[in-house]
Parts: C-alpha cells; structure tokens; sequence
C-alpha cells in the first residue's frame, strides 16, 4: 500500500485554464468514483449489521408480533456457557471441518498446479475443465452429491470398492459424513486453489531457475528455495479465503446432510439457519451467535493477513 | 466543499429515490378484485390446484394463481408474511399443525359463519373437518376448508408377497401364512423375512429424516397405535410422552430400522419412494399424496404389483395412524372484497361437482359424498385404504407452540433410531422434560 | 477377465489401461525420436508397451491382493496396491528405455558432444531437449489428464442422469447403461397432471400430440403448462449479470480513486470495504429481509440486484486495485500533458491495460451471483426468485426428480461455463496481479 502514499498527479496550471469547462477536478472525480461504492455497502452492511448487533442484545423473534426486549449479554452468555444447546459441538464441527478441507485443498491444488505448471497439448483446455465443479452451484452440488454417496443408488462406492454391500454408509456414520463432505468441498474447491497456484507459478521469473540450474541446484532444493518462497503469499491468500468460506459454509452441508447423523455434521451456519429460520426464528439468539462466528472469522483473518505480510517482507 | 457536499447528497438521494420509487410502485391498491393468489408447497397436488384455479378462472374470470414454496422453506414464508402482515396471499393452504398459531395470533380468517350459512362443514368428514378446519379442538368455530387429505398408509410389493415359496417359507418359519399385516407384530416379522441383503432386497423404509416434521410423523404413527398420545387431557406431558409403552412403540420404530435399505438415515417421502422403486424395499411407509407416483408404470417399473394397506392395529388393540394433509385458509390481513372474492372461490371449490373433479386431476378430497361413492373407491388401488385410514387419524400438537414443541421430538429420535446412540427410555425423558419446559413457559401447564 | 481375478471394478480396468497406453504413447515416441527413429514407429511401440503394461499392472495387482487384504478397510488397501504396482511399472519402463536402438549412430555422438551440462529443457528445436525431461512431461500430462477425467466423474454422472427415467435414476446398482429419455428435461420446463386410464386412452387418440406429449403420456401424465424454471432461469441471468456489470463497474471506479488519488483514512476504508465480505450471509439476512420489506425491495429484482452488487463490490475493489496499481502512472501523466482529461486518461489509457484484471473479477462476481442461495431463498417468493433455491425442490409425483433437477443442474451451469470460458485467457494473469498486491 506505500506506494499510494505518492500525491496525485497535479496538472500545470496553463492546462489547467484551457479545460476548466469540461474538466471536473480531481477531487470531484475522487468523490464520483468512490462515493457510490460507499453508499451502497453502507446501505447494504452497516445498517444490518448494527442492526443485528443491537437484536443479539434483544429477546427477539422476527414473526412474533413482540417488540425487542433488551436482555444484554443473556445470548452470548447462553450460546458460551449453556451446556445443552450444544453450541460448543457446532464450533467443533466447524473447525474440524475447516482445517481438513483447506488443508486438504491446498494439498490436492497445489500438487494439480505443479502438474498442471509445464505447458503441453490440450493444457488449456485441461485447465478450464478442472474448473467445472467451482461453477456449480453448492446447493445443487450438495444434494447431488447426496445421491453419490447413497449405499445402495450411488456411485461412489461402486467406484471405490467392489460392491454395494462391501462398501460404507458415507451419510449416516457420524465420522464418514464429515469427511464425505469434505470429500465434496476438496472436490468443488480445489480448482480455486489450483487457479491461484498456477498464477503465482506463472510469475515466478524464470532467471530464477535458469540460475538454479547453473549452480547444478538440486531438485528438491529448487523446489524449497524458489517455488514454495514465490507461491507462499497466493497459498496464504487461497487458505484465507478458503477458511472464510469453510465459516460461511451453509448451503452444500444443507444440500448434503441437513447437519445428520444426529448433529455430527452441524457446522456453526447450518445452526445458525437453523436457529434463525426453519420455523424457529429465535432471532436475537442467532443475532448473537452469528456476531460470535463474525469476530472468529475476522481474528483467523488477521492471523492470516499478518503472516501473508511477513512473508512478503520477508 | 460545497460541490463536494452537494455531490454527496444528490447520490444519497439518488438511491433513496430508486428504493422508495420501487415500494411505492407496487404498493398501488387495488378496486376490483380480478386475481387470486394462493400459497401452497411445491408439489404436484399444488399444480392440480392449479389447474382447478384454471377451471375458476373460465368460469368466472377472476384469475388464480398458486404459489408453490419449496417445503423446506414453506412454513418460514407463510411466518415472515404473517409477522409483516402482509397481504401478498389471500389465501394459504396451510399444515394441519399451523392453525393454533394462524388462529390465536390472529392470521387466519374465521370462517365459522360461512361454513354453517352454506352448510360445508357437513361436506366433509368429520375427522378432517376437526383436524384440519376447527379450533381450538371441539369448539366448533372453523378456520379452514379441508382442502387435501393425508394420512400415513404403507405400500407394500405384491409379487413378494404371493410368491408361493415366500409364502410357505414364512409360514414355516413364523407360523401363519404372509399376507397383508394385521398387527405391527406381523409387520415386523415381514419386514425382517424379506431383509436379505445378498438380493438387495430389505423388508421396509421407515422415515428418519431430522428436518421439519419427517422422523416425528414416522415415529408417532407407531406411538399412536401403542395407545400413547402426545398428552393426556390436562395438556401434560410428564409420563405420557416418556411412558412405558411410548418407550416399546420407540424400541420397536427402531427395531424397524434395521430392516430398512441402507442410505436411508435421513430419509423422508421422496426417499421412501425411490427405494420402492428400484425395488430395495418390500414395504413403504408413506403419505398417501405420494402414492400416485407408485401405481404409475412409466415410473415404478413395479406398479402392476404394487398393493396398499392402512396401518395395521398395535399390540394392545389400538388401531391409529398419523395425518398429513392442509386445509385452506383465508388471510385476515387483506382487503375486504379480497376476503369476499376468497370466500366466493371456496364456496365454488367446496361444492361436490368441483370436489369430484378436485380427486379426478389427483387431489385428496375431504367431501364425504365424494369419498364414499363407489367410483371413488375403485378408482384407484389406494383410495379404499385411504378412505379406511382417513376415520383413525390422530395429529401432533396444533398448538401456536407446536414447532418448538416438535423441535425436542426431531432432535433427540434421530440419533437414537439412526445412530444407536442411547436408549429409547433417555430419548424420550429428554423430550418430555423439554417439552415440559416449553409447555410450561407458554403456560399451558403448571409447573 | 482372461482366468484371473482382478480386484478392481471394470471402470478401473478400463481406466487403468487407458493410462497405460497414454504413458506409453506420450514417452516412447520422445525415446524413438530422440534415437533417430520415425515418430510413427515410437507411437505404436508406445501403444503396444502400453498394453504391456496395463496387463502386468493388473497381474501385480493381482498378486499384490492378498498383501491388499492385510489392511483394514478394502480401499485403502487396493489404493497401496496400486501405488505399488505403478511405481515398479514405471521403474522398470524407466530401465526399458536404454534398449531403444539407435538408428544412427554418428547423429547421437554429435549431440554428445559440447552444449550445456545440465540437461537442456528449453528449446525450438524439439530434438535438442532432453529426452527424459521430455518424458517426464508425457508423464506428468498422462497424470493431469487422468485426474481431471476423475474430478469430472460426478459432473458427468450428471449429465447421465439428466437423460435418465424416474426408476433408473433411483436404480440399485446405479445403471450406467441405460435407455436415454427425455423426460428430465420435460418434467423440468413443465407442469403435468395424472391422467386415469380412460383419460390416456383418449388421450392417445389425439392426433396433434407433440413429441414431448408423446414422452410423458407413457409415465400416463398430460402437460398442462410451463413451469417456473424458465422464468427464474431468466431472473437468475437478470440479476446475475447486472449486478456483476455494476459490481465491476463501480469496482473499477473507486479501484482507480484509491490506486490514483490521495484519500484520506484510505487503509481504513479498503478493510471496511473487505470486512464486508467476512459476513455470514444468515448474519446480515433477517436485517435486511426486515429493511427490504419497509423499502418494497422485497421479491424485486432491484433489491436482489443492490444486494449482490455491494457483495461483490469488496471483492472487485480489492481485486481491480491491486490490477492498477501496476498500471503504471507515467502513461496517464503523459496523456494528462498531452491535453486529456482525467476521465478521458482514464478511458483511454487505464481501461485497456486493466482488462485482463475486469474480466476475471467478472468471472468471479458472476460465479457468486449466479450460484448465491441463502439470500435468494430468503428475500425472493415468486417474481424475483432465481434458479439455485427452485432447483433442488424439483418435487416431482412423489419424490424427488432426479433427472429433473440434474438437466436444471446443466442448463444452470451452461451459462457461467460460457462466461468462464469466454475470458479464460484473462483468468490467470488477473488472479496474480489482483491477489499478489492484496493485503
């Protein structure tokens, strides 16, 4: 961002004379250009955002006929300290689910990129298939999904073991539904991360391994030296994103399981649909939750953030 | 700075314009009353209303117009409406279970007068008339028009079932010959003879899904026939819900399970019939609006041997079944010759001659005169079980409360029956203390 | 298959011999070539090796089994054995490939002597490229292509399913041959009612049945118009690709205020402009259902239109101002001294350069408008409703329409593999420079 700080352009006073009519200055420009993009987030996100913070702090249901009834911190309190509720068990969930997809996603991206690096006939082409499953709608790809992995109509065991019976019921264990929906993001997600690999592959200079190459520099330490170093920032920012994602992550585990067996794959938003409509509308409760999940997502992506700008300055 | 500030406000204005114009574009009222919009869930009976909607619209001119919500998504939009007191629907063919909450927050439109003026409540049965139309229960005052008629009934395959080697292999091993259950007993002693998974053949589908209301309706038609209810006459439900017998209808849902096709732990009606379908399952449970679907040879490649039963009598004698199925409701919050021109559509929709072709195009009638002519009971093989199951219904809660009442049931059956976790005894002291908690914060019992 | 007992499913054999054979077509002509043979002799050779070794592939496998059998879970186990099995393969192809003749032997010596020692892997003169680097290639572009024909499983599943009938998509076991129907795409683009079987029989009679009437009187159903998916097709495109051009546009406005001019708590603004994207989309829905009722934005296409635009607004911002900051500036100073304006600078001079970083925000605006679901399920009812919250509640008689929702699945995805693949050339480089000057 230093290099922002440089003034803007100032144009000579004599130009300046000659187009005084038609040309808006500078300033005026700034405001056009910036303004309109302001007001609508404004609009858009402050207003709901204040808004829901003032309900959390509410009793509160959008359909009963009732106005708000200031409660303080009784929802925060409730969702981190009432054992019942199993709000702990979404967050569990959650995380468990986070760190297994977007580790697993930059591990199969990453590894596709390195492949995919090298030109060769068709690559292009290779490129933009692998980036299908990114385009589909995640409601869609969760409840189609759905029909893959049933025991006995779907074919994903057929295609992984010998027969029906041989193989497991992926929805309905409380373990195998986590990770058949990670299964599922890894397969919809990892393109994200192999377009952002291949980027970043692409720009490192190639003098670099020219140079590498004259030194008789090995493989392994190529790869350590100049590959990782150079797409580090994009891996940083793919995990970021990924991680926001994992956090928002509603409608593919909706699609897939509704959050079954039991709660075993309730993720925080799923509970927090849940306990925001679907005939609950417990809106201050959710309000509440949903701040909690907005002030995680916010401190892993500074987490995040720091460590992008160490190793750009490092 | 002036231009600055000026810029500034003529943007913000700008967009309010943009904003408020649109609002106050469609908030233009409306005289003459030339369209009908009613709001259904997206399913094929909501077409055939479609299609009588179109047959009004020929005779009279006033154009109808169903909206379907999709079923996950149903009840939160008839909610937000009705907390907005909106006037989008005039009318909604609501579940049996929203009338306490349509009728005591004033949402729906007491329909007691005109019922008894034009005489419809004695047009349909009186089952559907208490379940769908009356509250509070026995009162005699009426909100809705029975509109689609549901309960829960079971197909089963034929062929299975009069295999001469089936038959005589069952009776060998349990001692009377197969046929048609007559008890859940016998129902689960099929079930268990035709779970052979080498043939990927399994004995029946049970619902088990978590969402809405799916494992409850499954669970309480087994519940219903052990002779337990939901609460006694005193609205509690300390000990009746977690009672002996409730924890043996529970044991016994669960021992269902076992014997249900694999991929079926979060399944609901759509699932039901699919494992019908490729042939999986030996028996269903199921609605009856979802029938249709199983005596259709261009879908159930089984259709020619498909046969249906009402569900069978429990082991102390009880004979009940769970009830789907909506009535129609006018909304209270839309304009008084809006509420007239709903009233009108009623009146024609509930007459018999509409009601016969309301069950020709596929709709579940309520009308008596219609459910026991002879043409009606032959006119489908499911409509003599469904005419039989439509007398022992019984319903969950129909309270305002009863959503967060089925909440607890939902939750905590689901991990028992599908996952095995826990007894059925702890599953359902969970649910009655829950539900007590809830009951007694309504105040509808006393601590 | 030929007495043994492979322990793989048919789809795997096949899938593995193709492998095979396309390692095997991929190295063996660079060996052939680089000995001074005709490349069509190294193809057939590599096509023959490659059966070779697709054969012995399936005989270690084979052999491999009860080594299989020891681990717990059956895939796992056929996985290992796998792995195994190929890397020996290619080990011994490795150690094959010395046994290649030379067919002249003087050319080679020649090519021995001098030039670089490390191995040479760029050239235009193929010939001069290190053989085994070249390899490696055929290679690696065998694996990439496999593992894309994987990934790509389940969306061509779907494409099956979308010609499948009702009892064939349910079938157990899946059918992967099977009689195409029409009649997802029917059941999908109309509204059908149940006929009796008086009515079909007088329904057959007719003479001015069309094609599609024909299909669906043998599942005995009449169509009786069209339904919504067409509609909310059509307001999915509306909203999607408005809101992506205003998101781009506005974008790449404020993008070029922060990049060029000085403003003030400028830091502050970009991180607000972000956070915004940090929402849960639950979070922010109830507000705004609420606000857009009071507005009348409720179920409009305007509403829905404002609301994804400020969603994608922040990516834009951040995507497109990291695209012009490496615009240099000296290109529009000089068209300023040259008698521009500042609006024309920016039309002729920063649009053109930023191309490539608008069309890839336009592909990502566009994806997350086209797809969004929490939102549209909950601010739209009926005019305004759009594609995602419609597909999946295809409820057909009795049960979910398996083909019916995956051909709306197609049809849905069509449009965004359009736009994808109509800027790809863009993609990559406007990903770098956007996300490399993030943060």
């Amino acid at each position: 961002m230093s290099q922002l700080e440089m003034p803007a352009v100032a144009a000579g006073p004599a130009y300046r004379r000659q187009n005084q009519r038609r040309q808006m200055s500078d300033r005026t420009i700034t405001h056009l250009f910036i303004w309109p993009t302001l007001i609508l987030l404004i609009l858009m996100n402050i207003f709901p955002l204040f808004y829901s913070l003032y309900l959390s702090f509410n009793d509160y249901s959008v359909i009963a006929n009732e106005p708000p009834k200031w409660v303080a911190l009784d929802n925060y309190e409730k969702i981190l300290t009432n054992e019942r509720s199993r709000y702990w068990h979404n967050f569990t969930v959650t995380g468990k689910y986070a760190v297994l997809s977007v580790g697993l996603q930059i591990v199969v991206g990453f590894g596709l990129a390195m492949l995919l690096k090298e030109k060769f006939a068709g690559s292009g082409l290779i490129t933009t298939l692998i980036l299908i499953p990114m385009m589909l709608s995640p409601v869609v790809v969760g409840l189609f999904w759905k029909l893959i992995f049933d025991p006995s109509k779907g074919i994903f065991n057929h295609l992984i073991y010998m027969n029906a019976t041989g193989g497991k019921e992926w929805l309905s264990d409380p373990t195998l539904a986590l990770w058949a929906i990670v299964i599922v993001d890894v397969w919809m997600w990892s393109p994200f991360v192999v377009l952002l690999c291949l980027s970043g592959l692409s720009a490192i200079p190639s003098y670099l391994y020219e140079a590498a190459a004259i030194d008789r520099a090995s493989g392994w330490f190529q790869f350590r030296r100049i590959t990782l170093p150079q797409v580090m920032p994009l891996l940083l920012i793919a995990v970021l994103f990924r991680t926001i994602e994992a956090f928002k992550q509603f409608d593919l585990v909706m699609g897939l399981t509704g959050g079954t067996p039991g709660d075993a794959t309730e993720t925080v938003s799923v509970r927090l649909y849940r306990e925001a409509f679907l005939g609950k509308f417990k809106t201050g409760e959710s309000s509440a939750l949903a701040y909690i999940v907005l002030i995680i997502i916010i401190a892993v992506s500074n987490l995040y953030i720091r460590a992008l700008n160490r190793t750009r300055e490092g | 700075m002036v231009r600055k500030t000026a810029s500034f406000f003529l943007l913000i204005v700008l967009v309010l314009t943009l904003a408020v114009g649109v609002g106050a574009v469609k908030a233009a009222p409306k005289q003459q009353v030339t369209e009908l919009t009613i709001l259904w869930a997206e399913w094929d009976p909501a077409n055939y209303l479609q299609e009588i909607g179109n047959r009004y619209e020929a005779a009279t001119g006033i154009k109808v117009n169903v909206i379907q919500e999709p079923w996950g998504s149903f009840y939160d939009r008839m909610a937000a409406e009705w907390a907005a007191k909106g006037d989008a629907y005039d009318m909604v063919v609501g579940d049996s279970q929203w009338i306490g909450q349509g009728v005591t927050q004033g949402h729906y439109m007491e329909l007691t007068d005109f019922f008894i003026e034009n005489g419809i409540h004695e047009t349909v049965t009186p089952a559907t008339l208490k379940f769908y139309g009356e509250y509070p229960a026995g009162s005699g005052r009426y909100w809705a028009y029975p509109t689609e008629g549901d309960a829960v009934g079971w197909a089963y395959r034929k062929d299975l079932f009069e295999d001469p080697e089936n038959q005589k292999a069952f009776e060998e091993k349990y001692g009377y010959p197969l046929d048609v259950p007559q008890t859940w007993m016998q129902l689960r002693d099929i079930a268990e003879f035709f779970t052979r998974p080498e043939q990927n053949l399994y004995g029946v589908g049970v619902y088990t899904q978590i969402d809405y209301d799916a494992i409850t309706m499954g669970y309480e038609t087994a519940m219903f026939s052990w002779g337990v209810e939901w609460q006694d006459e005193n609205n509690n439900v300390l000990g009746v819900v977690n009672s002996e017998r409730a924890v043996e209808a529970l044991e016994f849902y669960k021992g269902l399970y076992q014997f249900a096709p694999p991929g079926t732990s979060n399944a609901f009606f759509a699932e039901m019939n699919d494992i019908f379908i490729n042939g999986q399952a030996a028996m269903i449970m199921n609605y009856f609006a979802f029938f249709p679907a199983l005596i259709n040879p261009g879908i159930n490649p089984y259709a020619e041997v498909t046969g249906f039963f009402s569900t069978p009598a429990g082991p102390y004698g009880d004979r009940y079944t769970s009830l789907g199925g909506q009535g129609l409701s006018v909304i209270n919050y839309i304009s008084d010759e809006r509420k007239q021109a709903s009233l009108d559509f009623i009146k024609w929709f509930a007459s018999e001659d509409v009601q016969r072709q309301w069950a020709e195009v596929g709709g579940f009638t309520c009308n008596v005169a219609v459910l026991e002519s002879e043409e009606f009971l032959n006119a489908t093989p499911y409509n003599a079980a469904f005419a039989e199951s439509m007398t022992f219904v019984k319903d969950f809660w129909n309270i305002p409360e009863y959503e967060q009442l089925l909440r607890p049931v939902q939750r905590h059956l689901h991990p028992y029956v599908v996952s095995g976790l826990g007894t059925a005894r702890e599953a359902l002291d969970k649910i009655a203390s829950e539900q007590h908690q809830i009951l007694v914060e309504a105040g509808i019992v006393a601590e | 298959m030929f007495g043994l007992d492979i322990p793989l499913p048919d789809f795997w054999i096949a899938y593995f011999f193709v492998f095979w054979v396309l390692i095997g077509g991929t190295t063996a002509p660079v060996m052939f070539r680089h000995q001074g043979h005709p490349v069509w002799l190294g193809v057939l050779t590599g096509g023959v090796v490659g059966v070779i070794s697709g054969v012995v592939f399936m005989v270690l496998l084979t052999v491999l089994k009860p080594l299989a059998d020891v681990v717990d879970d059956p895939f796992l186990g056929i996985l290992v054995s796998i792995l195994i099995s190929a890397v020996l393969i290619l080990i011994a192809l490795g150690w094959l490939r010395r046994f290649v003749p030379l067919a002249r032997a003087n050319e080679v010596v020649t090519l021995a002597e001098g030039g670089p020692r490390a191995p040479v892997t760029y050239s235009t003169r193929v010939d001069k490229v290190d053989p085994s680097w070249l390899s490696v290639q055929g290679i690696r572009a065998t694996v990439v292509v496999m593992l894309a024909v994987l990934s790509l499983i389940p969306v061509v599943w779907m494409g099956m399913t979308a010609f499948k009938s009702r009892a064939d998509a349910v079938a157990s076991p899946p059918k992967v041959i099977f009689e195409p129907t029409m009649e997802g795409f029917i059941s999908l683009l109309t509204k059908r009612r149940q006929l009796t079987d008086a009515q079909i029989a007088e329904y057959k009679q007719r003479e001015d049945l069309a094609w599609y009437d024909e299909v669906m009187l043998k599942r005995g159903q009449a169509i009786i118009g069209q339904s919504d998916y067409v509609k909310r097709l059509r307001n999915s495109l509306i909203i999607a690709s408005v809101s992506t051009v205003l998101s781009v546009t506005l974008g790449l406005l404020s993008a070029y205020a922060f990049s060029r001019f000085r403003i003030p708590g400028e830091g502050d603004l970009l991180f607000f402009i972000l956070s915004t994207r940090m929402l849960p989309p639950v979070v922010v829905t109830i507000p705004i259902f609420l606000m857009y009722r009071e507005l009348g934005l409720y179920d409009t296409h305007i509403g829905m239109i404002l609301l994804y635009t400020a969603f994608n607004l922040s990516f834009s911002v951040w995507l497109l101002k990291g695209f012009i900051d490496e615009i240099p500036r000296e290109y529009e100073e000089a068209a300023l001294v040259d008698g521009y304006t500042r609006m024309q600078a920016f039309r002729k001079i920063v649009l053109p350069q930023a191309v490539t970083g608008i069309a890839a925000t336009t592909v990502f605006s566009f994806i997350f408008a086209w797809n969004e679901y929490a939102f549209a399920l909950m601010l739209t009812s009926d005019k305004a409703r759009t594609a995602p919250p419609s597909i999946p509640s295809v409820l057909g008689t009795g049960g979910i329409e398996w083909a019916a929702i995956a051909a709306g699945s197609l049809g849905f995805l069509i449009p965004v593999v359009i736009v994808t693949f109509s800027l790809r050339r863009y993609l990559l480089r406007g990903v770098t420079f956007g996300a490399i000057r993030q943060g």
